[in-house]
């Protein structure tokens, strides 16, 4: 006697056989029985698994929306609304680039990164050695010093290239410029090679000195 | 890591001439006439020396970034005895010629200089043999061992405030005031503690 069972909405069927007779020798029909139900099972059991494991993905995609970037992804919020989101996170965007800006340099030549710490503002521990910034200002302080500087920002020069560049002073006259500035840390000669460079202070300095004067120039025409 | 069996020798040496140990763009190590040296062997051919006297060395320890050089060029006259492991072929055993036996602080610095080179677990012990690559080692100040280790275009540097590395297109800076690292154009400069 065969028993069979509906299973609701996945209309599937559990058959189950019920043998009545007690007698072992009718065991192959019990055996038939046996495995037409395991063969059901299986099969369901398989596509429960399958039904199982697509609606964890759907519940872990979920999730990972929610807690994730896509969160509202579905959710068309209209013109003047997205707009107005739109307008906030520019210059949020802009914000966080500003900041960005001063710790991190992005050139032609790829990426350069500066890492500052931001501090607040508070008194050096130790008074600025006046005298020093004298000496900095004094080697910037001569228009063939700045135009070494200028040269050397394109990159490493021997003294005859510099000596090309600024024809109207002497060997000798350039020499003496590139030791001020050498002994003011603003340009560094190697050793082996003989090349001239200009250090970070240095071009630091160059681009700070060359602001002021743009300032005061802008502030003479208004 | 390999192994390598060396010995000091006995005998002090000096220079019959000006010598130069090694030199390359980024540098080099030169030593005057009359310096003083001791041989370091290995399986009875010198593959090394101690000098002691006049020497210099000259390393230009500087990374160029688009924001401007850092670092600087090392010059320092060797006046207290270093150690130099590499090419047995250089300096020629024909540039010395027997100093003497008066020499013996000169020979007692050098033991020492060699003990505190050749104890423990060093990297040069292998890589110069493996890569031919010379190895320097300067006392410094502090009484540590400044390494020099050139091999072609690489050169790497650890002295007591700046460890300097350097290949083709890459280099790496680490000093009191920076960490900079360049890869190909690319760079990174990290301000130090000062």
């Amino acid at each position: 006697m065969a028993l069979e069972f509906a299973c609701g909405q996945s209309n599937t069927y559990i058959s189950l056989f019920v043998f009545h007779n007690y007698r072992i020798k009718y065991g192959h029909y019990e055996l038939e029985g046996r495995w037409k139900m395991s063969e059901n099972v299986k099969e369901e059991m398989k596509k429960l698994k399958e039904e199982m494991a697509s609606l964890k993905d759907q519940l872990k995609e979920l999730r990972h929306e929610e807690h994730g970037h896509r969160r509202g992804l579905y959710v068309d919020i209209g013109g003047p609304v997205r707009d107005y989101v739109d307008d906030v996170m520019q210059s949020v965007a802009e914000g966080v680039q500003g900041e960005l800006n001063k710790s991190i340099f992005i050139g032609p030549g790829g990426t350069r990164i500066v890492t500052r710490t931001r501090q607040p503002f508070r008194e050096p521990e130790e008074p600025v050695d006046l005298a020093q910034v004298a000496g900095v200002m004094s080697a910037l302080g001569h228009e063939h010093r700045l135009r070494i500087l200028n040269e050397l920002i394109t990159g490493g020069k021997y003294i005859n290239e510099l000596q090309e560049k600024l024809s109207e002073i002497t060997t000798s006259t350039l020499s003496s410029h590139l030791n001020v500035l050498e002994e003011a840390g603003l340009v560094v000669q190697e050793k082996m090679r003989g090349r001239y460079l200009i250090t970070m202070p240095g071009r630091t300095a160059y681009e700070m000195a060359t602001k002021i004067a743009s300032f005061i120039k802008q502030g003479e025409q208004q | 890591m390999m192994r390598i069996h060396y010995e000091l020798g006995n005998t002090v040496l000096k220079t019959n001439e000006s010598l130069n140990l090694w030199k390359s763009d980024r540098g080099s190590v030169d030593i005057g006439k009359d310096t003083l040296a001791v041989a370091i062997m290995r399986k009875g051919r010198p593959e090394g020396y101690i000098f002691g006297g006049n020497g210099k060395l000259i390393l230009d320890a500087i990374v160029e970034t688009d924001q401007g050089a850092v670092g600087r060029p090392i010059e320092q006259q060797l006046t207290e005895p270093f150690l130099m492991v590499g090419k047995p072929e250089n300096p020629e055993t024909r540039s010395f010629s027997t100093a003497g036996a008066e020499q013996k602080d000169f020979l007692t610095k050098a033991q020492d200089l060699y003990q505190e080179f050749f104890r423990g677990e060093h990297l040069h012990r292998s890589c110069h043999h493996r890569h031919e690559a010379l190895v320097f080692a300067f006392k410094n100040d502090s009484g540590k061992l400044d390494l020099l280790i050139p091999n072609g275009s690489k050169i790497v540097y650890r002295g007591s405030h700046i460890v300097f590395i350097s290949d083709e297109n890459k280099a790496i800076l680490k000093s009191p005031e920076h960490i900079v690292v360049s890869k190909h154009g690319r760079i990174i400069v990290m301000k130090g503690r000062g």
